[in-house]
C-alpha cells in the first residue's frame, strides 16, 4: 500500500491535487496566526512583549527537528528498500530543514539578547541546534558531491542516519544540562505550562508552517523528479 | 487591538520582535521563490527536450 503511493508519478498526480488546498490553508492559517500573535495574545509577565518571538521561533525549531526526522525515515527506506522517491525526498527536504534551522538560530539569538542579555552562548541547546545545521549542510553537500547521483544519495542517507543521535540531545539538552535556555513548555499535552491564550497562536502558526512546508516539499520533489527525467533524456542522447 | 497598541508602546522590545518575524519571512520567501523558479525552469527544459526528441 505504502509503496504503491510512493511511486514518483503517482506522487506528482496526488500532490498536484493537494497543492492548491495546501496553499489556501497556509494563507488562512498564517494570516490568522499573525492576528492572534499580535492582536490577541498578552505580553508575558516575565519576558514582556518579547514573548511574541515564541510564536515564530518555536514552530521553526519544531520543523527543524521534524524535517530531520523525516529525512532519517527516508534514509532508512532509501538504504534498506532502495526506494527512488526516498532519495528524491531527502534532496527535497534538506534545504527546507536547513532554512528552518537557520531561522531558529537567528530568532533564538534575537530573543536571547533582551532575555539573557547576550546574542549567543555555547549552551547545550544552542550548540546542538548549530550541529543540526551542520548536519543539514553535510547532507546537502554530500547529495551533490558526486557525479553519480546514487552515490551521493547513499552517503547523504548514511550521514542523516548517523546524525539522528543529535535529535534527542537537542530535545532533552535543557533537562540534562544546566543551560540558559528555558525547559520545554509543551512537553506533555495534558499539562502544558503556558496559557491557552498563548498556546492557540503557537499552534495556528505551527499549522501554517506545516502547510507551507508541504507545499515547498511538493514543489521541490516535483523539480527533482523532472531533473532525473532530464538526466535520463540527456544520457540517452549521449549514448 | 489593545494588546497590539500596548506592544507598539514598548519601544525597546518592538525591534527585536519585528526583526525576528522579518528574518523568518525573508528566509521562507527566499526558499519558496527559489524552489518555484527552479521548478518552472526545469519544466521548460523538459518540454523543450521532449519537443526536440519528437522532431527527430
Amino acid at each position: 500500500m505504502m509503496f504503491k503511493f510512493a511511486n514518483p508519478n503517482k506522487f506528482v498526480k496526488i500532490s498536484e491535487l493537494l497543492f492548491p488546498y495546501f496553499n489556501i490553508l497556509f494563507l488562512i492559517s498564517f494570516i490568522y496566526g499573525l492576528y492572534l500573535s499580535f492582536f490577541n495574545s498578552p505580553p508575558d509577565y516575565l519576558q514582556g512583549e518579547t514573548v511574541r518571538i515564541m510564536y515564530i521561533h518555536v514552530p521553526c525549531a519544531w520543523f527543524s527537528l521534524m524535517l530531520y526526522s523525516s529525512i532519517a525515515i527516508c534514509s532508512f527506506f532509501s538504504l534498506v528498500f532502495r526506494h527512488t522517491l526516498a532519495d528524491i525526498a531527502i534532496r527535497a527536504i534538506a534545504p527546507l530543514g536547513a532554512s528552518f534551522t537557520i531561522a531558529t538560530l537567528i530568532t533564538g539569538s534575537i530573543w536571547g539578547k533582551p532575555t539573557w542579555g547576550t546574542w549567543w552562548v555555547w549552551d547545550a541547546r544552542l550548540t546542538s541546534e548549530l550541529v543540526l545545521l551542520f548536519l543539514y549542510v553535510g547532507i546537502i553537500s554530500l547529495s551533490n558531491a558526486f557525479e553519480q547521483k546514487s552515490k551521493g544519495d547513499k552517503y547523504a542517507a548514511i550521514l542523516s542516519l548517523v546524525g539522528i543521535v543529535n535529535l534527542p540531545i537537542i530535545k532533552w539538552s535543557v533537562d540534562w544540562w544546566n543551560t540558559l535556555h528555558q525547559p520545554a513548555s509543551i512537553s506533555k499535552f495534558s499539562s502544558p505550562s503556558i496559557d491557552t491564550i498563548m498556546l492557540v497562536p503557537l499552534f495556528v502558526m505551527t499549522l501554517s508552517f506545516l502547510f507551507l512546508s508541504l507545499n515547498i516539499i511538493i514543489i521541490r520533489i516535483k523539480s527533482e523528479i523532472i531533473q532525473r527525467k532530464i538526466d535520463i533524456l540527456n544520457s540517452s542522447k549521449i549514448n | 487591538m489593545h494588546y497590539f497598541l500596548k506592544f507598539l508602546e514598548t519601544t525597546d522590545h518592538v525591534p527585536y520582535v519585528l526583526s525576528s518575524y522579518f528574518v523568518v519571512f525573508v528566509i521562507l520567501i527566499i526558499i519558496s521563490v527559489n524552489s518555484f523558479k527552479r521548478l518552472k525552469k526545469l519544466e521548460n527544459e523538459i518540454v523543450n527536450l521532449t519537443k526536440n526528441e519528437k522532431k527527430k
